[in-house]
């Protein structure tokens, strides 16, 4: 079956494939099927006409004894009873995710669905999802002992604390719905001992986006247990991470969110060092309004700190420091009537006399001072609500327990609920899991090759999900197989591609390397300056440091803009090249600012390199 | 003339010393304008670029008594602006700006303070920062300028001539910027956090030993929190201050005579050790059973070191950090005052380097504006000092004390923490547990520990009191470990404690030791 799927091709439209399709279906099925895949290659095709090839399609697959492939056809068409008809012959997986499917479509049934489905799981040993479906069927008891009992697995694997830390927590909040405090209590401490390791260890290795989860983990551990220090020490970082990453408007999003949650638990300092650091963080990246605005949430933030610790009889001496952080800031604002009231708040506290004259002499200047008003209109103002990921404790051990097989990540994004709306992507999804089933039971000898196929279905659907089962595909033991897996990489934009990209660069064979560099090359974004920068400072690969300088060269970030200057003043002859060459075709302001700050004081190399820049892209310095 | 002719066309001499002509502060001794020079270049290596006046007249109100200055035009500036009337209109207004800040409660308070060069830069960094940033006057001024009093004695008479000798829109563009930013000015003087500043006086901070401590003092100056530091330390360490450096038994010459010792130097040998014939004096200094004089004050090297362990991690967000760096940095004058060895390290993720106490000077700007937030793993930092202290065990004879600053959501894995107590003795100070609940399963394992909860904190009367008997409980502490070294038993037994772990109260409490 899978030399099917090699010889696939799109030619044709889809309605007159379907038409072909049907007319050869009774007599050459084989041929039907043949047609009906390349049909489905047409994603952008008509909805009504790939419904009714992917029924077509489910009714021959049944006929040809390919009752999995049938009922991912079955998936797509959304019909009922087909699906149940195939289900006593398809693997315990398949059923239960049919159930869990349905359990979506049906709440009136749900529980009774994903109860069935969770039993047959635990049957099979996939603890993850059996516990994900018994919580789904609010049976926290049996969800719970799975948990368990996937923690106690793990616990002794030292390559597995993320995941450990995850089935701990899962366990935690487990116990806590059966209000078990003890059970809950050590089980949350056992997770973020996991946590804070897994966070420490991906930090360490570059890959920041999985200590992010860590730290969002974190923050879910602070919250079930009340313990506000999980949730700074989560949000904090989690920050950070964004920050370093030049996610600006996440960044700001998540600070407003982190504000929110220490207004809430009363830690007021805590959310006025937030506000404060929001302020620096929106005025570092040019975002003028919103700086202004949280200049003044800070000094809102530092007089509520102030008032509170004066209702509570607090020393005097916070209050007189929290209002004069207050003011400080209403200064930076330009608020200067709210500067005259905060020194008449100074004025009134329990401190020494002459501070207190001294604040009352200062209040009479600002007796007349207006405050500024405010600028507003920005599109930068609307900034939205900080959405949290989503529930990466379920997520990524379902990640986990699958193994890296393409088959389930793309059964799992073929039945997404969330993912209904995106046609084109649970297409290609579909086409995708037809062909990883088909691989799978391709004889041993040709299991390679099927994987280079899966490989090649893979790259257009882009989507995070599907990037275990590449990571798996590019460890291959053959080269073919890891080629492919690279060059479907080159379409995956996430942070976490080049992990599996770093080590390709490593690969025996040089068609590989050469393969990663291309991909490296493709692959820029804002907060892929990290990594690049990285393979930039540390790759063996010649071709892969040049391939890193012009993405970088391309990224418009100020950290890129440094390096780039860098390169152009002390970089080699070829890097120096290779940088003016990508930057005179860049577009980015970032380069163009950092370098005329640089020009005064740069050496006279550096000058003529910035001059030719310049002058290619018609700026003056 | 104090600017020779081959100087005074020199633009790095005359374009900063010229700018003196729109000075409004006259020092009465020539060695405070020499100060302001020193105070200009420093303030250049932080990134605060100013016309050297403005720098000389803020320095001067802050650095000296009104008495050694004289506040006014120091020459007809209205003669030297003539071309530029809105540059004469905005030194006067200048000129009543900084009269303002002569009177005000800052620059009489910065005044008793009595501060070195470092100070006053850092301070002037802090308020002339943002005045730089805004007011656009990007070229420095040429490098070159010698620290020389010669340059800067009676130079009155000839600073018309310097002044004419370079351009001077730069000068002008500050002025109109200063005048235009005046309220901006005023407040940040009026807002200036000085018991910071007062801090170092009283513990021996560390300003004064180069830039990364002033810029450490900067950050320390622009942070609220850090504030709090500062005023909750100055609350409680006078109580400490007010203990007397013990005296102690030495070999060194200082002060009178302590007592009897067997070591020592030929000028303190007891006499009467005279009276032996020559072999049996030679044999019982060879077996060193000589008696000498001993002293008293200077002490021989301490037989302890404190590690004093501060958790910097983002769970400390806030009062935690607060309580936490104001309790440590005044235990650890307490200790020092003892005669102890103190060392301050920090962690979240990781240890950091250790800063030690110096001289009788605490790091205390490093303590104020140390920032670490890098993720927090407990069981790793706690390995690590595991292993550190082993190895220090080997080439260091000091018993190892550490004081754990901490929040109550630090899960030390408890074979990690019995393995730490069998090398130091462990006295933790948890703060503001959230739901004031403390539940950490290592707590029995240690020497000692306390809570301090938001109660304690935010009531005015206590939470200087407590923090007192917390110290006095650690000073308590600290002396019957020096008993036990005087007697030579090297402390109490560092065995764990299987003492009763710590029951949640609503109030600071004590651990069981």
């Amino acid at each position: 079956m899978i030399e099917l799927f090699a010889r696939l091709n799109a030619e044709g439209d889809l309605e007159e494939l379907y038409g072909r399709a049907r007319s050869q279906a009774r007599t050459q099925p084989d041929q039907a099927i043949e047609l009906l895949l390349s049909a489905l290659l047409h994603t952008h095709g008509r909805e009504e006409s790939y419904a009714g090839v992917t029924q077509l399609l489910a009714r021959l697959l049944v006929e040809q004894r390919q009752p999995r492939m049938a009922l991912s056809a079955a998936w797509y068409a959304g019909n009922a009873d087909d699906q149940r008809r195939l289900l006593e012959n398809v693997p315990a997986i398949d059923r239960a995710r049919t159930w869990a499917h349905w359990a979506d479509r049906e709440p009136e049934s749900a529980v009774h669905h994903y109860r069935r489905a969770a039993s047959e799981l635990e049957h099979e040993g996939l603890l993850a999802r059996a516990a994900v479906y018994y919580e789904r069927a609010a049976d926290p008891e049996a969800a719970r002992t799975l948990w368990a009992r996937l923690a106690q697995l793990l616990e002794g694997r030292d390559t597995d604390s993320y995941a450990a830390g995850l089935a701990l927590f899962n366990q935690a909040r487990t116990s806590h719905q059966l209000e078990d405090r003890s059970a809950t209590r050590s089980a949350t401490v056992a997770a973020v001992h996991r946590l804070e390791e897994a966070a420490d260890r991906f930090e360490a290795i570059g890959q920041r986006e999985r200590a992010f989860d860590c730290y969002h983990v974190l923050v879910a551990v602070g919250r079930l247990s009340g313990e506000f220090e999980h949730v700074l020490e989560g949000s904090v970082n989690a920050i950070r991470i964004l920050t370093e990453d030049n996610l600006r408007y996440h960044a700001l999003r998540l600070y407003e969110h982190a504000i929110r949650l220490a207004e809430q638990a009363g830690e007021h300092s805590a959310a006025a060092t937030l506000a404060r650091e929001m302020t620096d963080h929106a005025r570092k990246q040019g975002m003028g309004h919103l700086a202004r605005r949280y200049t003044m949430r800070q000094s809102q933030l530092w007089q509520r700190v102030a008032q509170g610790n004066t209702e509570r009889g607090g020393p005097p001496q916070l209050s007189e420091n929290a209002y004069l952080a207050s003011l400080l800031a209403a200064v930076e604002a330009e608020q200067y009537g709210r500067v005259g009231a905060l020194f008449r708040e100074l004025a009134k506290l329990d401190i020494e006399p002459a501070r207190t004259a001294h604040y009352a002499r200062a209040a009479r200047r600002y007796d007349d001072q207006q405050d500024a008003r405010p600028e507003t209109g920005g599109a930068e103002d609307r900034l939205g609500e900080h959405v949290a990921p989503p529930d990466v404790w379920h997520v990524d051990l379902l990640e986990w327990e699958s193994g890296g097989s393409a088959a389930e990540a793309c059964a799992d994004v073929l039945l997404d609920p969330d993912a209904l709306g995106d046609r084109i992507t649970r297409r290609s999804t579909l086409v995708a899991r037809l062909a990883a089933l088909a691989a799978e039971l391709a004889p041993e000898q040709s299991r390679p090759a099927g994987d280079t196929i899966v490989a090649s279905y893979l790259a257009p659907v882009g989507l995070y999900e599907l990037l275990a089962p590449l990571e798996r595909l590019a460890a291959s033991d053959e080269v073919e197989v890891r080629l492919a897996a690279v060059r479907a990489l080159s379409r995956y934009f996430y942070k976490r591609t080049f992990v599996t990209l770093e080590r390709a660069l490593t690969d025996v064979d040089e068609r590989v390397v050469g393969e990663a560099s291309s991909a490296i090359e493709r692959l820029r974004f804002d907060h892929a300056f990290d990594p690049l920068s990285r393979i930039y400072r540390t790759s063996g690969a010649a071709k892969a440091r040049i391939a890193a300088l012009r993405a970088l060269a391309r990224i418009d970030v100020a950290e890129s803009a440094e390096l780039a200057l860098g390169v152009l003043d002390h970089g080699g002859p070829e890097e120096q090249q290779e940088m003016l060459a990508a930057l005179r075709a860049s577009r980015g302001d970032q380069f163009i600012s950092a370098a005329r700050a640089a020009y005064p004081g740069a050496s006279q190399r550096l000058r003529v390199a910035i001059q030719d820049v310049f002058r290619h892209r018609g700026a003056a310095l | 003339m104090p600017v020779p002719p081959e100087l005074a066309s020199d633009p790095a001499i005359a374009g900063p010393l010229g700018s003196l002509a729109l000075s409004v502060v006259a020092p009465r001794a020539p060695t405070l304008a020499l100060r302001a020079l020193r105070w200009h270049r420093d303030l250049q290596r932080l990134g605060i670029v100013l016309p050297l006046f403005v720098v000389h007249d803020l320095g001067l109100l802050l650095a000296c008594d009104n008495e050694q200055l004289e506040v006014g035009p120091r020459v007809a500036v209205d003669t030297l602006l003539a071309a530029e009337p809105a540059a004469t209109s905005a030194h006067r207004a200048y000129n009543e700006m900084v009269t303002e800040i002569a009177a005000s409660e800052a620059a009489r308070r910065s005044q008793s303070l009595r501060m070195g060069d470092d100070l006053v830069v850092v301070l002037l960094a802090r308020l002339l920062g943002v005045i730089a940033e805004q007011v656009a006057t990007t070229l420095s001024d040429p490098a070159g300028l010698p620290l020389d009093a010669q340059l800067v004695e009676h130079l009155g008479p000839q600073l018309p001539a310097l002044f004419t000798s370079v351009p001077r829109h730069r000068e002008t563009a500050t002025l109109h910027g200063l005048v235009a930013r005046r309220l901006l000015l005023l407040t940040l003087v009026d807002a200036l956090d000085l018991d910071t500043l007062a801090l170092f006086g009283l513990v021996g901070g560390d300003a004064a030993t180069g830039a990364v401590a002033q810029v450490d003092l900067l950050s320390a100056l622009g942070a609220p929190e850090a504030n709090d530091v500062v005023d909750f330390s100055l609350e409680i360490l006078p109580s400490v201050l007010e203990a007397k450096a013990r005296p102690g038994a030495s070999s060194h010459a200082a002060f009178g005579y302590a007592g009897l010792t067997r070591k020592g130097s030929i000028d303190s040998l007891v006499l009467t050790e005279l009276a032996w014939d020559e072999q049996e004096m030679m044999r019982r200094l060879a077996d060193d059973e000589v008696f000498y004089y001993s002293r008293e004050q200077a002490r021989d090297e301490a037989r302890r070191i404190h590690l004093v362990l501060i958790d910097a991690s983002a769970s400390m967000r806030g009062d935690r950090a607060t309580f936490a760096r104001g309790m440590a940095i005044a235990s650890a004058k307490q200790l020092m005052l003892a005669g102890e060895d103190v060392v301050f390290r920090f962690f979240d993720a990781h240890l950091y380097e250790p800063h030690s106490a110096r001289h009788g000077q605490l790091p205390v700007g490093h303590v104020l504006s140390f920032k670490g937030e890098r993720g927090r793993n407990p069981a790793k930092v706690f390995r690590e000092l595991v292993n550190q202290l082993e190895i220090q065990a080997l080439r260091d004879g000091r018993q190892p004390i550490v004081h754990l600053y901490t929040h109550a959501a630090l899960y030390i894995p408890r074979e990690i923490v019995a393995a730490l107590t069998r090398l130091a003795h462990v006295a933790a100070i948890f703060m503001l547990p959230s739901g004031n609940q403390l539940h950490l399963d290592y707590l029995d394992l240690l020497h000692t520990h306390w809570v301090v909860d938001h109660q304690a904190l935010t009531s005015r009367h206590t939470r200087a009191q407590e923090a007192r008997r917390i110290l006095g409980d650690l000073d308590g502490k600290a002396s019957a470990w020096r008993a036990g070294a005087a007697t030579g038993d090297g402390g109490e037994a560092l065995a764990p404690r299987t003492g009763p772990s710590s029951r949640p109260q609503a109030t600071t409490r004590r651990g069981q030791v």
